[in-house]
């Protein structure tokens, strides 16, 4: 075989220094023709990436696989393996895996049932009589891979657009409400204040109390207020050196009162290696004010603790995760540290987290939230180009949130906030 | 003791007439307010006031207009202003301190009433 790396070469990408793996799903009955494909695949040892094919020769041994936690590229799909259904098959697989490559392999060249399969969800046919012909398999699976990747991108891209679009809109629309109704606001505050001093002269015992739960009510919408008038200001970053230990403790200090009155204790484990960084140090106070508060009405009863870190990523986890690789190549940092908050609550149950960083998404009981920190957070993450992963949590039950930035960061203020919203339960 | 007058320009008409009221509550001030802006340098000269509340963002004259017009008048630059407005919010302002911009204070209207009028003793004592 001769040397067939230019026919791939620009159809995936290689990270310097690894072998991309690409683990393919043999649905076929025959194990001998899951291994002329692994051959097939195996031709060419000039190719940078490494097959890995494995043997699944009945449909439930697929759902499983679909189902498990690992990772699959591709599907090579026998339409005999679940006979007579053949391109039934094929269907079901598609609704389980609406994004998964998948290659029907046929022991017929028939042109009607090809047609069918690919309107019905195959991204490539593939008829036994061609799967000798040298590199067609291996074609076929870079094309339909490079295919599917070019589709999710276009999906992520759209969906971002989308998302900044909306946070835009509602970022002018805030800052324009914001200001109209702080003024009927102030008036009736104002008027609480002087109806509230005439609380000792008035009879009627629930007449301090009706002043007092109005007091509250004006409070919390004027909390509203300048929670819009803060998201819509988070356009742009005031960066300077600072270390991201110091921000974690004057931010602590800042929701002491509360942090004692819900008797939460708050751990911290700050690395003293972390190396100063550059970020909008208001901001960041403002993520960690907002997350720390979402955890402390999260836990609800008392005697709870927040876990507080700081620590650099290792090297060994970075190389295991595209996303932080992903992270380090964007800001061009050699560094990455990250900033941990681990809470005892209920943790974020099965909630899509996109959902979660919606502006006004709030899973709080009624006056406990406005429903627009996750969402502020999210923002100031993006500006500071900067990742967040949250994860359920068990023994004990919680919400761990890690937000990792590069060293130093590199902000925006202009580009649209990326959505990077991951999570693992 | 002489009670302290105070002239609020403002163009909200129940906000300048509640926090009348609530000033008036305290004993110690006489309030009069101006809804006009354009009328803010003849309201002024009338009455003459110890310490005037000026909102910021008002149609025609904006605050910083009839600041402007008070500066060029010999009699009213010495009149103390305290801009009420709703273009700062209390997250502008750390550990309670006011927003300050060149030489003039800003105060949050939803600020706690009782803050208002903080601002307004010390104003007036020349605190700050």
């Amino acid at each position: 075989m001769g040397n067939t790396a230019p026919i791939f070469a620009a159809s995936m990408e290689c990270v310097e220094g690894r072998v991309p793996q690409i683990t393919v799903i043999c649905a076929v009955k025959a194990e001998e023709d899951c291994h002329s494909f692994q051959e097939q695949l195996d031709f060419g040892d000039s190719l940078p990436e490494h097959f890995r094919v494995i043997h699944m020769p009945d449909f439930e041994m697929v759902v499983e696989a679909l189902n498990s936690e690992t990772s699959y590229d591709v599907i090579l799909l026998d339409l005999l393996l679940d006979a007579p259904e053949g391109v039934d098959t094929l269907e079901n697989l598609r609704k389980l895996a609406p994004y998964l490559p998948i290659i029907v392999f046929s022991e017929v060249n028939d042109m009607d049932l090809a047609i069918d399969a690919l309107g019905r969800g195959a991204d490539d046919f593939l008829p036994r009589e061609y799967i000798d012909y040298p590199q067609l398999v291996a074609r076929s699976v870079f094309t339909v891979i490079e295919r599917r990747k070019q589709d999710l991108d276009k999906r992520v891209l759209q969906d971002q657009l989308i998302q900044a679009e909306k946070l835009d809109s509602l970022g002018r629309i805030a800052a324009g409400v914001a200001h109209e109704v702080k003024n009927p606001l102030a008036t009736v505050q104002m008027a609480m204040a002087y109806i509230s001093t005439l609380v000792p002269d008035v009879e009627d015992p629930q007449f301090g109390e009706a002043c007092e739960l109005a007091t509250t009510a004006i409070n919390r919408a004027s909390e509203i207020i300048s929670g819009m008038v803060d998201f819509s200001r988070n356009d742009c970053v005031a960066i300077k050196n600072g270390s991201l230990n110091d921000v974690v403790v004057k931010s602590v200090d800042l929701l002491r009162y509360e942090i004692n009155k819900n008797k939460t204790t708050v751990h911290l484990n700050l690395d003293p290696s972390l190396p100063a960084s550059e970020f909008d140090i208001g901001k960041m106070e403002q993520i960690l004010i907002n997350l720390i508060r979402n955890s402390i009405q999260a836990m609800q009863s008392c005697d709870k603790v927040i876990h507080l870190s700081t620590f650099v990523v290792s090297p060994e986890k970075r190389e295991n995760s595209p996303w932080l690789q992903e992270l380090a190549v964007k800001t061009g940092s050699a560094t990455l540290i990250a900033l941990e908050i681990r809470d005892e609550g209920p943790g974020i149950g099965d909630q899509k987290p996109a959902a979660l960083f919606e502006p006004f998404f709030t899973t709080k009981r009624i006056g406990e939230g406005t429903g627009l920190g996750l969402s502020v957070v999210m923002q100031i993450v993006s500006r500071h180009n900067g990742l967040i992963r949250l994860k359920n949590m068990k023994n004990p039950s919680g919400l761990r949130t890690r937000i990792y930035f590069g060293v130093p960061p590199v902000t925006t203020t202009l580009s649209p906030p990326e959505t990077q919203t991951l999570m693992k339960t | 003791m002489k009670k302290k007058s105070i002239l609020i320009i403002d163009d909200e008409a129940s906000f300048a007439r509640m926090t009348k009221i609530f000033l008036e509550g305290k004993g110690d001030y006489d309030v009069s307010y101006e809804t006009e802006s354009m009328k803010a340098v003849e309201t002024t000269r009338s009455t003459n006031p110890d310490l005037i509340l000026l909102d910021l963002v008002m149609p025609e004259l904006d605050g910083g207009d009839v600041l402007a017009r008070f500066n060029d008048d010999p009699v009213l630059k010495s009149i103390p202003v305290l801009f009420v407005t709703s273009m700062v919010s209390q997250d502008d302002t750390s550990d309670d301190s006011l927003v300050q911009s060149g030489d003039n204070i800003m105060i949050p209207k939803t600020s706690p009433p009782e803050f208002v009028h903080q601002c307004i003793q010390d104003k007036l004592a020349g605190v700050i």
